[in-house]
């Protein structure tokens, strides 16, 4: 018997900082980029996910590389995972509060669907490991949600993501 | 469900699930108020995660 199983949460782009040195002080980072500049970043709570008001100007200046990321594609991941492991021949569907972006469906395996509530936001990773710290961009209000979202059942009339 | 951020989407998912008999694994979240948490989706969840880093 064929299952389907089905992920929904929302999207989000990870862009990952090229840093040449991130020190750690009293009252948060210090990031030194590559061109010499500094950038840095209050951080009264030691949280590994730190959401900014507004995202530092050097940010976008220094992405190294980007990848989709958020819960429905860690989940989606996660099923496609554990049906490979299981020999699983099911279907896994994946529908996704946010509109994506190219970047993040070009990493998709279809069917995904978009409720396109709002763009999906880009959150910026800089370190790894015990080391790492994500900068979340702040979530935007979801824009409406009507019965072309929810009431087919093939999925057909869904929003496509926007490129 | 994922950390969903939405409450709307989530009522739609749970009515779907009612009809069709799936299971539902959700994932908490603080993004949610709590008291959606635990009126609507705790009864129709079977399964439930609490994700380490949004505790």
């Amino acid at each position: 018997m064929q299952r389907i199983a089905g992920t929904y949460g929302n999207s989000n782009r990870d862009d990952f900082l090229h840093a040449q040195k991130v020190d750690h002080t009293s009252d948060g980072l210090v990031i030194r980029w590559f061109d010499g500049s500094t950038t840095s970043i209050p951080l009264p709570d030691p949280k590994l996910k730190v959401t900014l008001a507004s995202t530092p100007a050097a940010f976008p200046c220094n992405v190294c590389k980007h990848r989709g990321g958020g819960g429905v594609e860690n989940s989606r991941v996660a099923a496609e995972f554990i049906s490979e492991a299981v020999g699983g021949q099911g279907e896994i569907r994946y529908l996704d509060a946010n509109r994506y972006d190219v970047s993040i469906a070009s990493e998709l395996t279809p069917p995904a669907r978009t409720l396109a509530l709002r763009d999906s936001p880009t959150n910026y990773v800089i370190g790894d490991g015990d080391d790492k710290k994500v900068f979340r961009s702040p979530v935007e209000p979801a824009g409406p949600l009507g019965a072309p979202q929810l009431t087919t059942s093939s999925g057909s009339s869904m929003p496509r993501p926007s490129s | 469900m994922n950390i969903p951020k939405d409450e709307e989407p989530v009522i739609a998912i749970l009515d779907e699930r009612r009809r069709t008999g799936s299971e539902i694994i959700f994932v908490l979240t603080p993004s949610l108020p709590a008291q959606f948490l635990k009126t609507t989706v705790l009864p129709d969840t079977n399964v439930l995660i609490g994700a380490f880093d949004e505790l």
